[in-house]
C-alpha cells in the first residue's frame, strides 16, 4: 500500500518535471503557419465573380422559360409545319370521322368546261 | 485590430475576426495556439518533425473553418486539441505498421551535466512508459497530468462522457506508474 502510494507521489513528481519541460516549436514554424493563414485568408476574402446582365435576347429567352423551354418550343413549331406540310392519313380519317366533314383544300380550280357549260345553259 | 490591442480577445472571438479579414487576428492566434499543440503533438509522437507536421496540418485546418466558425458554439483549444489527437493517433497507426528500424530514435537532449543528463534520463523514461500505454489511455493522460487540462474539457476532446475520462486517466496512471516501476533504476529514485 505504502508502495504503491510512493510510486504515485514519483510519478506525480515525474509528470511536474515533464511539464516543465515544454517542447518549443522550432524555428520558422510560426511564420510558416502565418503565411497559411495569409493564404487561407485571401482564399475566402477573394471576392465573388460579378453577374453579368444578360442582353435583350438574353432576357426574352429567359421570359419564355430559358433554353430547356425555348428548345421545346421550337421543336413544337418544326413538328406544326411538318403536319401541315404532310399530313399523315390518319389525322385525315379522324377528321372526317370527329368532325364528321369532308374537305380538300384546292389551291388553283382551272375547269375551263363548267364556265362553257354555264354559258351555253344561258343561250 | 491593433496587434497589442488582442491579447485580451478570446480565441474564438479572434477567429472571427480572421474570418472577416483580420491578418492580425490571424498573427495572435497562431502566436497562443501552435506552441501548445505543437508541445502536446511532441509529447504523443516524441518526433520533431512528425510534430510539426501536426501542428501545421491542425492550425490549416482551423483557418479553413474559420469562415464557418460560429462563436460561443465550441472552444477553439478544445476543437485544435481533438484535431491534433485524431491526426497523431493516425500517425502512430501508420507508425506501428512500420519496421522498427524505420521509426526515428526518441530525440536526445545534448546535456552536457551530470544532473542534466538524469533529469533527461528521467523524462526519457517517462515518455518511454507512456509510449507503452494504449493510445487512449496515452492521450488522456498527457492531457491530464502533462497539458493540465481539466476533465470536462478532456471528455469533449475524446469526445466520451467525463465519467470515462475519470476512469480512463486513473486507469492510465496506474499503468504508467506500473511501467516506470520497472525502470526505477533508469529514474534515479530511491526507496529512502
Amino acid at each position: 500500500m505504502t508502495d504503491n502510494k510512493n510510486n504515485m507521489v514519483e510519478l506525480d513528481a515525474l509528470l511536474a518535471e515533464v511539464r516543465a519541460d515544454t517542447p518549443v516549436p522550432p524555428d520558422g514554424l510560426i511564420a510558416r503557419i502565418t503565411e497559411q493563414a495569409s493564404v487561407e485568408q485571401k482564399a475566402f476574402m477573394k471576392p465573388p465573380a460579378k453577374a453579368t446582365r444578360p442582353g435583350v435576347l438574353g432576357q426574352f429567352i429567359q421570359a419564355l422559360g430559358g433554353w430547356p423551354a425555348l428548345s421545346g418550343l421550337a421543336t413544337a413549331t418544326c413538328a406544326g409545319v411538318w403536319l401541315g406540310i404532310s399530313p399523315p392519313q390518319s389525322m385525315e380519317f379522324a377528321a372526317e370521322t370527329y368532325l364528321g366533314v369532308e374537305y380538300a383544300v384546292t389551291l388553283l380550280d382551272i375547269n375551263f368546261d363548267a364556265a362553257f357549260d354555264l354559258s351555253g345553259e344561258a343561250l | 485590430m491593433p496587434f497589442d490591442r488582442m491579447n485580451d480577445v478570446s480565441d474564438d472571438a479572434l477567429l472571427v475576426l480572421y474570418a472577416n479579414g483580420d491578418s492580425e487576428a490571424a498573427k495572435m492566434l497562431t502566436q497562443r495556439l501552435t506552441p501548445r499543440i505543437y508541445a502536446h503533438a511532441h509529447r504523443m509522437l516524441r518526433n520533431q518533425a512528425d510534430a510539426e507536421d501536426v501542428a501545421q496540418e491542425a492550425m490549416l485546418r482551423l483557418w479553413r473553418i474559420a469562415p464557418e466558425w460560429r462563436q460561443g458554439e465550441a472552444k477553439v483549444t478544445t476543437w485544435l486539441y481533438r484535431v491534433v489527437a485524431n491526426l497523431c493517433t493516425d500517425r502512430l497507426r501508420r507508425a506501428r505498421t512500420k519496421p522498427l528500424d524505420a521509426v526515428a530514435e526518441p530525440e536526445d537532449g545534448a546535456a552536457s551535466v551530470a544532473q542534466q543528463m538524469q533529469t533527461r534520463a528521467r523524462i526519457d523514461a517517462l515518455h518511454g512508459a507512456l509510449a507503452t500505454l494504449p493510445d487512449r489511455q496515452r492521450e488522456a493522460v498527457v492531457l491530464r497530468h502533462i497539458e493540465g487540462l481539466a476533465n470536462p474539457e478532456i471528455a469533449e476532446i475524446m469526445q466520451i462522457s467525463i465519467e470515462a475520462t475519470e476512469s480512463l486517466t486513473a486507469r492510465g496512471k496506474r499503468a504508467l506508474a506500473s511501467a516506470l516501476k520497472s525502470r526505477k533504476d533508469a529514474l534515479g529514485f530511491t526507496d529512502d
